[in-house]
């Protein structure tokens, strides 16, 4: 209990210092004039006061600081400075389920690979199906996920049309299968390059255990290969591929971004990317600080489902 | 918060008129089979089609929205202007007009209302309906935030209803094409009372009279869904009900290569293109795809838009070192392949549009001459020649601003690229002035009166920040004449000078289409309405910077 | 993790500074995604070979041309890359005269692709070497002084990997403007902490080693046993790890261009001519398929001699 109260203060800490570094951020365009005159460029001076007054650009650092985190903490993010101002939140409530199923769809689809092409590879160490995957998979490793994902709209979407490459995207409840057929290039694009990682952590952590003595008595009492291979060998790996995977969101989160950009899918990551070219700030920078700290909350989730299943895990190996 | 957020709204909606400009033309060429102007005969009912649009709106209050060409494509569905354009560029049509007189001075225009047209609320369309969007155009009506369109009417002095159907409206100053401003190229689509009175939902709660409605709007992602308006007030000349289709979904798609993609893929049914990459490699996708061109006379124009305001092309030399030493033929080759489909432009009207001339007085492309003008330019800069070329993320832009930026370098021009931004946020910077020059399109076909909101002194939509006596007095001259002669020469004295004084640097007509598949048919709409309500004689404009009606579109099954 | 005795206050806020390296997980895990790779049964051979073999010469001979092209783009005879262009040859494929073709401009390709390898190889290397010398001895630091100074860093340390990378890279370059400097240093901050957790990991290892210790107990000052005793032996994982690290960044910039956040876009690098090419994959694939060509085989070949580097420095075993 006290390891998960240590770690709730630290994430608390971590939080709120991500926030402070979040509303710096906008601080970074170089002073209040530029950052007033890129939001709204086409101000006359009485109007740009009106906005610096609006936003609060007259007081203090702290004072900005706090009023600013006041908002964010319930729900307020700033608006779009469009003609009738959107607010952030609104965009959000559409945006984050798309992004959520991007990533796990490519996290499923990448473990559901990955593990047993890991197991297998393992298993058959040193033989030449072991030699070829592992040769794909180092070469997957170097292929970008825009270069993927821009060779799949292009071959697989619109010159074979196997698939469908605009994004009007169907809720999965409505229609899972229509839904799956727009999301799965996306989830291909994004989820190729963590095959990799997946697989080839997971072999060699396979091929460690595999050489560890209880595997091999194991074996010696004559429990199946398969049994020894599933029950005994993957299970202690599997914490590291949870850990791996956990810390892995980040990268995804990145790469999900890019992926949303070229498929045109309603995700956070093309509304981020349209604050940007709108030059609007405000959104940027609150897109930025949720994003950091929901990747923040994965890993603090991973870090203590670790803390609760390790002794667990590491009674069945010893058990084993 | 709110006093800025007004006017940044009011900003926006200045953007909304300045994005987008349609003109009408009279022929249809089409490239494709089945792309035909008529739909009626062999029509099938039934149906629903996705339309691939460059760019999403999220904004449908008609007199605040932003609406660039996407956005009038889908308010084109919901909703029905007063007049229509017609084949002929100076004529326009009465539409839920039944008629729109003039007095003798034209100081005096008198709207006559159809009868018996309801809202898709059921609200009727009468001639109070009729005030209230007029009036909340000009910003006296109950929405907030107007200012582009507000401009737009500035000459309205008063609105009166005098009879049910009948609205008179008053001008400052006569106003000869005022029926033109009824349609603004598709913009000011009449709304219901509830919607422009709903505050805030006037955004996103579209109730129009015309051939759908609206299903689901999502503004995040500017999808919008509309279906069959099943009482709507046209037949086509047999007696069916239009529209023909049971729906339409508008999905945004910014990047061109994409919507081609999604037409070969067949998840786009239709969608509008405007460059020469495209039309390539629509015209080359096999399967029967049509491509429906917009015809010669009436197009947009491209070009670079220089901020004449401010050093360095406040000076004349500066201007036309720009205009000579351009060569628009290798722009065009970058930008359309070279396709012959892109003519280039010397002026601001297509040949079509009243105020062409053949030679305005462009300077034309030669490196020598634009070399003693850069010389020339320095001179008067303290030596230093050099400019900030703005555009947007598109790559083909991107490209094109390149190579200006190489062909400009080598006359010893120092072009800047700043990081691109969006389109509306182009705009803002062009309304402040806070922009050199940036990559834009626009003026399609219209009447030449069109030019005053864009070139006028002191319009806030005056991008290039013009201020030009001689041009001036001709917009001033050309709105209030009413003998079409003496307005032809206003015209053409407005377009020999700002060409001549190279305010803009043209490069091309912008050659718009329409890709869609091989079922889709009836891309313009049946003859338009006669007073009596049924297809008349009068043919309905074709496409016009990729306008046109879709009431008559329809598909095999 | 067992339960410990429940203890003092101070015992607590100890506890959120210090940061715990995981035994379990190689610690560059986290966030250089590619990093994460486990060693192929090529590298096993390799570990227990002499040499390095073939494929790894094949590596670092393409390093070592494309660092010579870049270096020397402007001395070779080859077209500039920006004002020599033919607009009526734009989009041509691969000829004799161009051997990769030319751009929707109409320019060199291969000139292209050579100066985007010196702004892309620049952006890489200098941001990795920045993350190297400044996490490396921010790493070094906090794992020699295992106290409150090691735990404060080490705790500053994790908030920057509270971000995705990509994310932190980007607001970095939007609120900073998007220059070469800007993207450089953005990239540079994402990786110091990655290679700071690895000279850390690496000197807590070493530091307990008799050597040290018997160093130590010589007297000998603080600053001479981290330079002299242990830096030469942290030295072989960073280097192992900022190589992957170069190939995360190269893949980085491209996907900053392809969002609109990296280096504006008249500025020669991969990631931007892929970006200028996207539209033009139907009828001229060559514009991204080139520079898309140049970064998988960099990225493969950082990648394997950064396992080679493990492999032949036996840094698994020795310092993780």
């Amino acid at each position: 209990m006290r390891t998960i109260l240590v770690k709730l203060i630290r994430l608390v800490v971590v939080v709120w210092i991500i926030t402070l570094f979040s509303f710096t951020l906008i601080k970074l365009t170089g002073g209040n004039n530029d950052l007033v005159s890129k939001i709204i460029p086409f101000g006359s001076e009485q109007q740009k006061d009106i906005l610096r007054t609006d936003l609060g650009l007259q007081d203090g650092y702290f004072t900005q600081y706090f009023r600013w985190l006041g908002d964010f903490l319930t729900g307020d993010f700033g608006n779009y400075y469009t003609p009738n101002p959107q607010p952030v939140s609104d965009i959000l409530g559409e945006a984050l389920p798309v992004s959520l199923e991007l990533m796990i769809y490519a996290q499923v689809l990448a473990l559901a690979i990955a593990i047993p092409l890991g197991v297998a590879t393992a298993y058959k160490n040193g033989t030449r199906f072991d030699r070829s995957t592992n040769t794909i998979a180092f070469g997957l490793l170097a292929l970008p996920n825009f270069v993927v994902a821009l060779l799949l709209a292009i071959y697989v979407g619109a010159k074979w049309g196997l698939l469908p490459t605009q994004s009007n995207l169907i809720p999965f409840p409505l229609n899972p299968i229509d839904n799956w057929q727009y999301m799965l290039m996306p989830t291909l694009a994004l989820a190729l390059g963590q095959i990799a990682i997946y697989m080839r952590l997971l072999r060699s952590d396979m091929i460690a255990t595999l050489q560890e003595d209880f595997t091999t008595t194991a074996k010696a009492k004559g429990i199946p290969n398969r049994r020894v291979l599933f029950r005994h060998a993957l299970r202690p790996s599997s914490l590291t591929l949870l850990t791996v995977a956990g810390l892995n969101v980040g990268a995804l989160i990145g790469g999900a971004v890019v992926v949303e950009r070229i498929f045109n899918l309603p995700g956070i990551g093309s509304r981020l990317t349209e604050a940007i070219l709108a030059q609007q700030y405000v959104a940027v920078q609150s897109y930025v600080a949720l994003i950091a700290i929901f990747y923040i909350l994965i890993n603090f989730f991973v870090d203590i489902l670790y803390t609760v299943l390790d002794p667990r895990i590491r009674h069945a190996r010893a058990a084993a | 918060m709110p006093a800025a957020l007004k006017f940044l709204t009011v900003l926006f909606t200045l953007v909304l008129v300045a994005a987008a400009c349609g003109g009408g033309s009279d022929k249809k060429s089409s490239g494709g089979g089945g792309g035909g102007g008529s739909s009626e005969g062999t029509h099938v009912e039934g149906g629903k089609i996705t339309y691939g649009l460059e760019g999403k709106t999220t904004n449908f209050c008609i007199p605040r929205s932003q609406l660039a060409i996407s956005g009038i494509e889908v308010v084109e569905s919901i909703y029905d202007t007063l007049t229509e354009p017609t084949t002929d560029p100076n004529k326009y049509a009465p539409y839920l007009a039944k008629s729109v007189t003039p007095n003798a001075d034209y100081t005096e225009w008198t709207i006559v209302i159809r009868d018996g047209i309801t809202f898709q609320n059921g609200e009727p369309l009468d001639a109070a309906a009729v005030k209230l969007n007029i009036d909340s155009w000009r910003g006296k009506g109950p929405v907030s935030n107007v200012l582009l369109l507000s401009f737009v009417f500035a000459n309205i002095a008063d609105t009166t209803v005098t009879s049910p159907d009948t609205v008179v409206v008053k001008t400052t100053k006569p106003w000869v094409a005022f029926p033109a401003y009824l349609w603004v190229t598709g913009r000011v689509g009449i709304a219901a009372p509830e919607q422009l009175n709903s505050g805030t939902d006037c955004d996103t709660k579209m109730i129009g009279t015309g051939p759908f409605k609206l299903d689901t709007f999502n503004s995040a992602t500017g999808d919008v869904s509309v279906s069959k308006n099943p009482t709507y007030w046209r037949k086509d000349s047999k007696g069916n009900q239009l529209p023909y289709l049971d729906g339409i979904d508008f999905k945004p798609q910014e990047e061109s290569s994409q919507r081609v993609n999604g037409l070969q893929g067949g998840q786009f049914d239709i969608s509008h293109f405007s460059g020469g990459v495209d039309l390539d490699a629509v015209r080359n996708l096999g399967n029967g795809i049509q491509t429906i061109l917009e015809p010669a006379g009436r197009m947009e124009i491209s070009q670079a838009l220089p901020n004449v305001s401010k050093p360095p092309f406040n000076n004349l030399d500066c201007r036309k070192a720009v205009a000579a030493g351009v060569d628009r033929e290798a722009l065009n080759q970058i930008g359309n392949k070279g396709l012959p489909e892109y003519r280039t432009a010397n002026q601001v009207f297509d040949t079509k549009v009243m105020g062409y001339v053949d030679n305005p007085g462009f300077p034309p492309y030669d490196v020598e001459t634009a070399k003693g003008y850069v010389a020339a330019c320095k001179q008067a800069n303290g030596g230093k020649f050099e400019f900030d070329l703005q555009s947007t993320f598109d790559q083909n832009t991107q490209a094109l601003a390149a190579e200006t930026k190489r062909q400009l370098e080598a006359i010893g021009v120092t072009v800047n690229l700043p990081a691109p931004v969006d389109q509306a946020q182009i705009i803002n910077l062009a309304v402040a002035g806070s922009v050199d020059a940036f990559l834009w399109r626009n003026y399609p076909g219209q009447d030449p009166d069109t030019m005053f909101v864009w070139f006028k002194g002191g319009s806030i939509v005056n991008f290039n920040h013009i201020d030009d006596q001689v041009m001036n007095q001709a917009l001033d001259d050309g709105r209030s004449n009413p003998d079409p002669a003496a307005r032809k020469k206003d015209y053409e004295t407005f377009n020999k000078r700002m060409s001549s004084q190279a305010y803009n640097f043209w490069t091309w007509y912008t050659q718009w289409f329409l890709g869609a598949r091989a079922n889709v048919h009836g891309f313009v709409g049946p003859n338009l309405p006669t007073e009596a309500g049924t297809p008349g004689d009068q043919k309905a404009v074709d496409i016009l910077a990729v306008y046109h009606q879709l009431l008559g579109l329809w598909v095999d099954k | 993790m067992p339960e410990q005795p429940p203890s003092p206050g101070e015992d607590l806020v100890q506890a959120l500074v210090a940061d715990e390296i995981r035994e379990d997980v190689p610690a560059d895990e986290p966030t250089i995604h590619s990093a994460a790779v486990e060693a192929g049964p090529e590298i096993e051979r390799l570990r227990r070979r002499k040499g390095i073999g073939f494929s790894a010469w094949l590596a670092i001979g393409w390093l070592a041309l494309l660092f010579f092209l870049a270096v020397a783009a402007p001395i070779l005879p080859i077209p500039d890359p920006v004002q020599d262009a033919t607009p009526a040859l734009a989009r041509q494929g691969p000829s004799a005269d161009h051997l990769m073709g030319l751009d929707a401009s109409g320019r060199d390709m291969l000139s292209r692709c050579i100066w985007g390898a010196r702004n892309s190889l620049f952006i890489g290397v200098v941001s990795v070497a920045i993350g190297f010398v400044v996490g490396g001895s921010l790493g070094l630091i906090s794992g020699y002084y295992k106290g409150r100074l090691g735990g404060f860093i080490g705790a500053s340390l994790d908030i920057l990997l509270a971000f995705p990378p990509l994310i932190l890279a980007l607001s970095i370059v939007t609120f900073l403007g998007r220059t070469v400097p800007n993207v450089t240093l953005g990239l540079a901050i994402v990786s110091i902490p990655v290679l700071a957790r690895i000279a850390r990991a690496s000197t807590l290892s070493w530091s307990e080693r008799e050597f040290v210790l018997a160093s130590r107990a010589q007297g000998a000052k603080h600053f001479r046993i981290m330079r002299r005793e242990i830096l030469p032996n942290v030295l072989p994982a960073l280097f192992s790890i900022a190589l992957l690290g170069i190939a995360v960044v190269l893949v980085a910039e491209g996907g900053l261009a392809i969002i609109g956040a990296g280096v504006k876009p008249d500025v020669v690098t991969w990631g931007n001519i892929i970006v200028s090419g996207q539209g033009e994959l139907r009828d001229a694939s060559h514009i991204v398929l080139f520079p898309s060509f140049f970064i998988f085989f960099t990225v493969l070949a950082l990648n394997f001699l950064g396992d080679v580097v493990r492999a032949k420095t036996d840094i698994r075993e020795s310092s993780l």
